[in-house]
């Protein structure tokens, strides 16, 4: 994977590892066994947290089996010790799949992990394994991977495809911090139109979700960038369509998500429009009476959106498009290669915008207060001059800082988040459209 | 200080074996023999420890724990406007945004506005690996300095460029001249030790490097008195009494304004001037460090390594008394800086007045809690002052897990064994170790380290903080506010009641058949080869 050559201040993603434990936590009842030093599993478990205290679960943190390699085994090697410690995880854990993951040592050090593992087969359970050094890329490139490898060792191929039923990828457990709840609410919303979704991630699943998704007759990929090249390894290896599209945020996102679905497995109009239109009278139910204080109060916003490559367009569409307020900059944090930034120009050149942000690829938490300091007029000496007021900054929990400085107000959407925990609530989709206004303007009304 | 360190022999036991002058210091496991990995019970664990045998101890299976990395980042984020740059793939440190409230909220209780937490990963890639990552490190160190000015840069070596050979100590010799900011590097790379607690001898070895002045600048820092003042003679004695009524305290990130505001509430009384060193304090204060008489770790684990050093460099006599948690450590190190100081009968005076009052409140709480059993797991300093604490209350201590343990535990885990018995001790930091333990001792309530509590509550143990910022924990205010937490936990345990019931395990039967130190071996025979 190709990533920028420089060093990040605050980065807000961790590496390869990192989501490969994320995304190996958020399966069913699965557990990981990491190749590597002790630390690796133990701080990458306190980095996956910070996505609103996206906690252990089943197997994670000091639940994650690790050989825990030291000095001797940098010098002779660490494959002996992963033979014993795979050994002792069948005789101490219960799991339905094991996924045996190196970090940055054992892949320096060249340790054959793939011929231990595959030298203790059989084995009492589905064991899969993956090349995961931290300095091979980030923790979405990880979850990319870990997914592709699934499929490539765990997933049957079917070739009698379920045209009806579908699996939804993209969002990366913990680094996007409200994948449970949007993935509930997409997959409810694909359910009413009678498709089966696997999301493989959300605590509904079991090991079936994962077994027939190669029934699934279409991948659907909710980012622009993250999943797209599993995706297309899937194609070639278990031939299912994929589709690339953006999380859907609100009534008119959704909606056109749902009937880009329903096109593409060729659902009836029949069908889809009556329940549609009952979704979106009763989204604007809801709306309606929530306009009272938003019609007294005016609590339209500029808006600056800081997120990761997945989450920053469909928010500030969602800002723009769905409830009116004018998003002026846009952030990307995410340390993308050309292909990857060109994918998401494509994507903003998409969006109709009231009026066009400002779109931003920039890593480093200071230069992105920087950027607005040094392009807008009301940090300059003037009389009258336009300003970023009302001002509201949808970001990390480290953009309250820039919400300080721009005197606006602030809601944590994108990782890390540590100023309030995530349980199961989301954004995407039509109830988490209403999440989304209900935080925006509770956050206006906290101080009454 | 008593130098009978050894109950049973009388004798000084304890091991300490350190260099100042490499470049970087040796693992705990080498200094002090400190072990990671046993089961058994108090008395064999001494015995062990003394033996120097505990450290060669070794799991043949092992679950992810901390790194001496991880460990190493705390001191650097809370010494005042400092920044942080981890050298290595972009994972490493990665956990480190919480550092950002932690230490902007708990410098604010002190009284101090810090900066948010500013830190950099030099993010090495594939490339790097292969070609090295200095040139990387170099750019983000001037990086750094240019963007912040920080008050002091800490460099965190992790495994990646370790392996690969960079020399950072060469990089920031070279960029000295450069950049306005001391450069402090910290070699830590995880793979290193076992015990993670070896990353506070990185970062103080790293301090002692990195060209700090821990005496004060005249006529920066303080006027020097004329000779000639008429009141020459009175200026020197004033002077002289001050500093030799002087205490410096070491506080780490465990320990909370409140732990400080007590022991200095304590101290005060007694006629001392207090003073709290390395966090939460600027680079330029810690040239006040020699203006005191004595140096006193509150917890040792944490700077042992530092008073050492200003021991030899400047003849700075330092005591290690305990970690002032319960009345009984209280009075010890009250007691202990107290006779240092030739005012045993001011401190007596004072503390059997504290010990009465603490004791008529705690009565009450007593009754309620009496017998109830629990399990105390984290660092040793804390887990067996919490456990004296727990039996003071009429508790019943059923277990103890320490992180990691060495001969600076002795005195206090003999104490331990006098007054509670041979309660049965782990030295671990295993989730499976504990989950075992657990089911097999039954306690009502735990007192655990971060990241232990969601496996006792998966139990159905409620589980309070081991220490924490928000609360008290030291001295008779702690003791009082520590047993109440422990009621009121004990009062509605309906939580981890629900949360056990629901949920499932990740572990086989078989593996509650067995001991939970089945994975623990000796490898004492395997060294001696």
């Amino acid at each position: 994977m190709a990533i920028c050559d420089k060093p990040i201040e605050r980065p807000r993603f961790s590496c390869m590892l990192g989501g490969v434990l994320a995304t190996t936590g958020a399966l069913p009842r699965t557990v990981p066994i990491i190749h590597g030093a002790q630390g690796c599993g133990g701080s990458l478990a306190q980095g996956i947290l910070l996505g609103g205290y996206y906690g252990t679960g089943y197997a994670g943190s000091g639940g994650m089996p690790s050989t825990n390699i030291s000095e001797s085994e940098v010098i002779f090697g660490g494959e002996e010790k992963l033979r014993e410690e795979i050994k002792g995880v069948f005789e101490v854990m219960q799991g339905d799949l094991f996924v045996v993951s190196t970090a940055c040592m054992t892949d320096i050090i060249g340790d054959d992990a793939k011929a231990v593992v595959d030298s203790l087969r059989p084995l009492p359970k589905p064991v899969i394994f993956l090349e995961s050094g931290g300095f091979k890329g980030n923790s979405y490139y990880g979850y990319g991977r870990l997914i592709e490898e699934l499929f490539l060792q765990y997933i049957p191929i079917s070739t009698k495809k379920n045209l009806k039923a579908v699996n939804l990828l993209g969002l990366v457990p913990a680094y996007d911090p409200f994948f449970r709840g949007d993935l509930a609410e997409l997959k409810r919303i694909l359910n009413l139109l009678g498709i089966e979704v696997n999301t493989f991630v959300t605590s509904d699943q079991t090991q079936e979700n994962l077994l027939k998704a190669g029934e699934a007759s279409l991948n659907i990929i909710l980012s622009r960038v993250y999943g797209v090249e599993a995706a297309k390894t899937i194609k070639e290896s278990h031939d299912i369509d994929y589709l690339v599209t953006d999380l859907p945020i609100g009534a008119k996102a959704t909606e056109n998500f749902a009937r880009l679905i329903a096109d593409r497995l060729e659902i009836s109009k029949n069908v889809v429009d009556p329940l549609l239109a009952a979704e979106i009278k009763n989204y604007y139910s809801f709306i309606d009476r929530a306009t009272d204080v938003i019609a007294d109060t005016d609590f339209q916003n500029y808006a600056v959106v800081v997120a990761n490559a997945t989450q920053a367009l469909p928010y500030a569409r969602y800002l723009d498009n769905e409830i009116g307020w004018i998003p002026t900059h846009i952030f990307i944090t995410d340390d993308l290669d050309e292909d990857q930034e060109a994918a998401i120009r494509s994507a903003f050149g998409e969006i109709e915008f009231e009026t066009r942000p400002d779109l931003v690829f920039e890593t480093d938490t200071f230069k992105i207060q920087q950027y607005i300091e040094q392009n807008t007029p009301q940090f300059l000496a003037d009389e009258y001059y336009p300003t970023i007021s009302p001002a509201f900054v949808l970001g990390s929990t480290i953009e309250r800082r820039l919400a300080e400085v721009l005197k606006g107000n602030f809601l944590s959407v994108s990782y890390p988040i540590i100023n309030r925990i995530i349980i199961s609530k989301g954004y995407a989709g039509f109830r988490g459209g209403l999440n989304l206004l209900e935080d925006l303007i509770g956050t206006q009304l906290a101080g009454r | 200080m008593t130098e009978s360190n050894d109950k049973k022999t009388g004798r000084d036991t304890r091991i300490l074996e350190i260099n100042f002058d490499t470049k970087f210091p040796e693992k705990r496991e080498i200094t002090r023999r400190t072990g990671h990995s046993y089961g058994g019970h108090i008395d064999d664990m001494v015995d062990n420890a003394c033996a120097g045998c505990l450290a060669n101890c070794e799991r043949t299976f092992a679950q992810s724990t901390f790194c001496q990395m991880g460990v190493a980042t705390l001191i650097g984020f809370s010494v005042k406007d400092s920044v942080v740059i981890m050298h290595g793939p972009i994972g490493c440190g990665s956990q480190s945004h919480t550092m950002d409230f932690t230490i902007r909220l708990y410098g604010a209780q002190r009284g101090k506005q810090m900066s948010n937490a500013r830190w950099f990963s030099t993010n090495l890639s594939e490339s790097e690996v292969i070609n090295g990552g200095e040139d990387k490190l170099r750019r983000c160190i001037l990086e750094a300095d240019k963007r912040f000015r920080p008050s002091a840069i800490f460099v965190l070596m992790t495994c990646t460029p370790s392996i690969i050979g960079d020399d950072i100590d060469g990089v920031l010799d070279d960029l000295r001249s450069e950049v306005t900011a001391p450069l402090v590097p910290l070699h830590c790379p995880g793979f290193k030790a076992r015990v993670f607690s070896s990353a506070y001898d990185v970062v103080y070895h790293g301090i002692q490097r990195a060209g700090f002045a821990f005496e004060p600048i005249p006529y920066v820092d303080y006027t020097p008195i004329d000779e000639n003042d008429k009141d020459y003679d009175l200026k020197v004695a004033e002077y002289k009494y001050r500093k030799n009524h002087t205490v410096n305290l070491y506080n780490a990130v465990s320990i909370g304004a409140q732990d400080e505001a007590e022991m200095r509430r304590l101290l005060e009384a007694i006629g001392l001037n207090v003073r709290f060193f390395v966090e939460f304090s600027h680079p330029d204060d810690w040239r006040m460090i020699t203006e005191a008489a004595l140096n006193v770790a509150m917890c040792h684990v944490h700077d042992l390594y530092f008073l050492e050093y200003l021991k030899r460099r400047f003849d700075m006599p330092y005591i290690l008394p305990t970690i002032p948690v319960g009345s009984s450590s209280t009075k010890q190190f009250v007691m202990e800086i107290a006779q240092f100081f030739g005012l045993e009968k001011e401190a007596e005076a004072i503390l059997d007045k504290e010990e009465r009052k603490l004791k008529e409140a705690l009565e009450p709480i007593k009754e309620r809690v009496k017998g109830k059993k629990v399990i105390i797991g984290g660092g040793y300093m804390r887990v067996g002052t919490a456990a004296l604490l727990a039996d003071e209350i009429g508790m019943k201590v059923v277990g103890m897990r320490n992180f990691n343990y060495d001969t600076y535990g002795n005195a206090l885990f003999q104490e331990i064994e006098d007054k509670l018995g041979d309660v049965p001790t782990a030295i671990s930091n295993q989730s499976s170790e504990l989950v075992n333990m657990v089911k097999k001792l039954e306690p009502d309530i735990a007192i655990s380290h971060p990241g232990v509590g969601i496996w006792m509550n998966k139990l159905g143990v409620p589980s309070i903080a081991l220490f924490s910022q928000r609360f008290t924990f030291f001295g008779y205010k702690g003791a009082y506010e520590l047993a109440r937490r422990i009621d009121r936990t004990l009062a509605n345990r309906n939580y981890s009641k629900n949360l056990s019931r629901n949920i499932e395990l990740p572990y086989a039967d078989e593996w509650y058949q067995k001991d939970y130190d089945h994975y623990i071996v000796d490898k004492t025979a395997e060294m001696s080869v």
